[in-house]
């Protein structure tokens, strides 16, 4: 044998190693994090991230920190925060120092991080009362209070203007989109409220929509496709015409039906849904098929191997069998999936706000780039260029990170694409 | 392989009342209601309340929306269905019957004017197709009772309807003087009609093979099946031009990729079919319009419709006219249709083609090509006879589910360019919750894209031979 050759002499035992060899996922994260392509996708994603999760520092109209000339400082920056503005705020920096304290364990860090979130969200989401922004023009008081020599000093965020003030531009003639100027770096739109403000804002809700609808229809797939897989027969049958409905009508058009159909804010079982989570709920009820399909393939090989006979005949839960010893062994092609996934939902939530049926008054990109032509025929150009660049960048993005996942988990492709 | 269709069409059956079980439910549980929008009126100006309420009553009478879900769905099936009972207002007659039965109610003093005429017409056709009895017999006598109020309340029962509440005792106050009896006779009259009227009152005797009935749109008032046959040419010749394109220019890019793979073709082709792949439509459409047909800046193309206003006194080919050069229909079609297939085409193309390099370069690795090659068979009999031939499979996989990807992208690219095809259509029909329209988009376009998946499935047995459906 040819390992005899290469290995005279016969290596003493030992004992087996405490530390656990890399495992997969890490040599895969590893993998794909030095593709170039990824590198790109990655870094892009975390621009958006931090410029959503900071959009109210960023884009505000409410001035950070404001000195009266009678002496008073306050600021109405804070008391315009949410709840989920202050978790989201607060947690990045603890998360990134967190990421640098190599002291403590992986699964340490991520406990730690998640129970303070926890706590610093429930705190706040007791103690902060949503902002009731009933002033119409509220982004002009400071500045007609400064015009008068009323304010000492102001202090402002870098885009001094919400994401939903309107006319923030009282030009004389009838121009309502104005093209990019030195106080609006990317113009108005046709409500003149600045460009730049509600993409930025955009950036949380592109975000958000993506992850959540994505992880909702993973979740779906994976119980749906997991039944499928592991018991076969008539769950099988059934489970797959139930795929195949969804499958047989295009998922835009049964898109347009479902969010067309609810109204702005439904009542379901009691609860209020906001708009926006009725979008994600809906692109994830829409587009799980693709999951449970890769699912149900991997289940289908894998219940008959020899580690899963053993769990079933060590009489070990049904419940450990699925999630703990089959899904992390047939996770890998959803995975692929789920980050091409993202990409497609935050294009679907942009055409459908495009189409006039998605979101409404929140600063949606697809919704942006609507305005951009219409305007009695005119067209703007930087409302078309701007948020469709983001969208396209950040699907962009995706798309990088799903090839270079797929390129890592599966060695074949490897082979090829090396030769 | 004859059988094998037969099971798969059958197949589709429960396929088709799923899909448009899912989408009847979804309807019927929208707060709104079906129709809701409707109601609005002209550019959402709410209407008065009586107003209002007349329509709901009219839709409900209509399209039957007071009634419990599963009899709304199951009238529905059953009026799509080429094989079920035949509605009322299905049944026709003769012409000569139907002018006899007009003449008789005519002599019978029942045709004063034109609502009284239409309606005592409406009556006893309804009664008659619903009894299967016959229209002229009929005619003369429920013609004769309709001149007796009193006794025609009798009438509603026979298409087991009940009358009004309000209709008995407003018949007595008026029937209790001599010169409003006219009156009486008109009150009844309307309530009858509004009872027949439109009601898919099914005709329970025998199942027929019946023509499929799609239904009377909400929005606009016309057979789904007319507006279906302006739209649907338009969204199928958009496809039909752009399935070739993306296949062709696909299985180029593809292909030269693998040959040349890791140099320079093969590596930027790989980045710009990326890039393609992320660029949402809607973003591509809007620049097209903004810079290219736009009076401001290029005005290149057109910005919407299929043809330009004069298209129809053009010669079909272009040719040389009085005034020099004219571009005659065809020239004029394509230069409509350029952006739009464009918009439609290259995301396909950037999916395919990263598709046929990854198969073809299986197949290239793979032992038997290099047998081939070791053989002395020439390198592009090689690549088309051997390798390309095998990497078939995936591609027409896809192209099954390439099918309601299209009838999706057309749906945006037709409201960018304002093209009147079933994208168009669908959007306004959705925003309008007209139920009918949107029930039967979700009923044509599950059937086209299950009819793919099908010809794909028979096409795997034409490409490989290993493949047998016996």
């Amino acid at each position: 044998m040819s390992m005899a050759t290469t290995n005279p002499k016969p290596q003493p035992l030992q004992p087996p190693s405490l530390k656990p060899r890399v495992s997969f996922a890490a040599m895969v994260i590893r993998d794909v994090v030095a593709r170039n392509g990824a590198k790109i996708g990655l870094i892009w994603i975390a621009i958006v991230a931090l410029l959503g999760i900071f959009a109210p520092l960023i884009a505000s109209s409410d001035p950070l920190l404001v000195k009266t000339k009678a002496g008073d400082i306050s600021s109405p920056w804070l008391k315009q925060l949410n709840a989920t503005d202050v978790t989201l705020m607060l947690m990045t920096p603890v998360a990134i120092v967190a990421y640098f304290l190599k002291r403590f364990t992986i699964g340490g860090r991520i406990a730690a991080v998640l129970s303070i979130g926890f706590v610093v969200m429930v705190i706040s989401s007791i103690t902060i009362s949503p902002p009731a922004r009933l002033e119409f023009n509220a982004y002009n008081r400071y500045r007609l209070l400064e015009a008068e020599g009323e304010v000492e000093w102001m202090w402002t965020a870098p885009i001094p203007y919400s994401p939903n003030d309107r006319l923030v531009e009282q030009n004389a003639e009838d121009v309502r989109a104005k093209p990019p100027s030195a106080g609006h770096w990317l113009g108005t739109e046709s409500n003149k409220s600045s460009v730049a403000s509600r993409l930025i804002h955009g950036c949380r809700i592109a975000l958000t929509i993506g992850f959540v609808s994505t992880g909702i229809a993973v979740t779906i797939g994976i119980v749906i496709g997991g039944v499928m897989g592991y018991f076969a027969g008539k769950a099988d049958l059934l489970g797959m015409r139930i795929v195949e409905v969804f499958e047989a009508i295009p998922q835009l058009y049964l898109l347009l039906t479902f969010v067309a159909f609810f109204p702005d804010n439904p009542v379901i079982f009691g609860v209020t849904i906001q708009r926006i989570y009725l979008i994600m709920i809906i692109i994830g009820l829409t587009s799980w098929t693709g999951y449970a399909r890769y699912i149900r393939a991997e289940f289908f090989k894998l219940r008959k191997q020899d580690f899963v006979q053993s769990a079933i005949a060590c009489g070990l839960p049904l419940r450990s069998i699925l999630f703990k010893h089959m899904l992390p062994n047939g996770i890998a092609p959803v995975l692929v999936g789920a980050s091409f996934g993202v990409g497609s939902a935050i294009i679907y939530e942009s055409t459908l706000s495009y189409l006039g049926i998605g979101l409404i008054e929140e600063p949606s990109w697809g919704g942006l780039l609507k305005q951009a032509v219409g305007d009695a025929g005119k067209f703007a150009w930087w409302i078309a260029t701007f948020p469709g660049l983001a969208i396209f960048l950040t699907v962009f993005s995706y798309n990088l990170i799903g090839e270079a996942l797929r390129d890592a988990i599966d060695p074949h492709t490897q082979r090829l694409n090396k030769g | 392989m004859l059988t094998y269709i037969i099971r798969r069409l059958l197949l589709m059956i429960p396929t088709l009342i799923g899909i448009t079980l899912v989408v009847f439910l979804v309807m019927a549980m929208s707060p709104g209601g079906v129709g809701g929008a409707l109601l609005k009126g002209e550019m959402g100006a709410e209407m008065d309340a009586e107003k209002t309420r007349a329509m709901k009553a009219y839709y409900e009478r209509r399209y039957g929306l007071n009634q419990p879900l599963h009899v709304q769905y199951l009238r529905w099936l059953n009026q799509v269905s080429p094989l079920g009972f035949r509605t009322a207002s299905q049944i026709t007659y003769t012409e000569e019957e139907e002018a006899k039965a007009k003449t008789i109610l005519k002599d019978l003093g029942l045709a004063d004017n034109r609502n009284e005429r239409e309606r005592s017409y409406a009556v006893v056709k309804t009664i008659t197709a619903y009894e299967d009895g016959d229209l002229v017999k009929n005619a003369a006598q429920i013609g004769a009772m309709l001149l007796r109020p009193k006794d025609a309340l009798e009438l509603f029962a026979r298409v087991d309807l009940t009358p009004p509440q309000t209709l008995a005792p407003e018949l007595d106050s008026l029937l209790a003087q001599e010169k409003s009896k006219r009156k009486a006779q008109e009150a009844l009259l309307k309530a009858l009609a509004d009872g027949c009227e439109g009601v898919n009152r099914v005709h329970f005797t025998k199942p027929v093979i019946k023509w499929p009935d799609l239904g009377d749109s909400m929005a606009k008032g016309r057979p789904v099946s007319q507006l279906y046959k302006e739209a649907l040419p338009i969204t199928l010749l958009l496809n039909f031009i752009t399935t070739p394109i993306i296949y062709i220019i696909a299985i180029c890019t593809g292909v030269y990729a693998a040959r040349h793979r890791g140099r320079f073709f093969d590596v930027a082709s790989g980045a710009i079919l990326l890039i393609l792949y992320s660029i949402p439509v809607i973003w591509m459409g809007v620049m097209f319009i903004g810079f290219l047909a736009n009076r401001d800046i290029i005005q290149l193309f057109p910005t919407n419709g299929l043809s330009s206003t004069t298209a129809s006194s053009m010669s079909f080919l272009p040719g040389w006219g009085e005034d020099g050069f004219e571009r005659g229909w065809l020239l004029d079609r394509m230069w409509h249709l350029a952006l739009p297939i464009v918009c439609m085409t290259y995301g396909g193309f950037a999916y395919l083609s990263k598709i046929v390099r990854s198969s073809l370069l299986e197949n290239l690795s793979a032992d038997y090509v290099r047998t081939a090659r070791a053989k002395g068979i020439e390198p592009h009999v090689v690549l088309w006879q051997h390798a390309f031939r095998n990497s078939l499979l995936p591609l027409i996989t896809s192209a099954a589910h390439l099918l309601p990807g299209l009838i999706a992208g057309s749906l945006i690219v037709e409201q960018i360019f304002s093209i009147p095809g079933m994208g168009r259509l669908t959007i306004e029909a959705v925003q309008a919750r007209d139920r009918e329209l949107v029930l039967a988009g979700a009923l044509v376009s599950g059937l086209l894209s299950m009819i793919s998946i099908l010809v794909a499935d028979l096409c795997y047995a034409l490409v490989d031979p290993r493949v047998s459906f016996d």
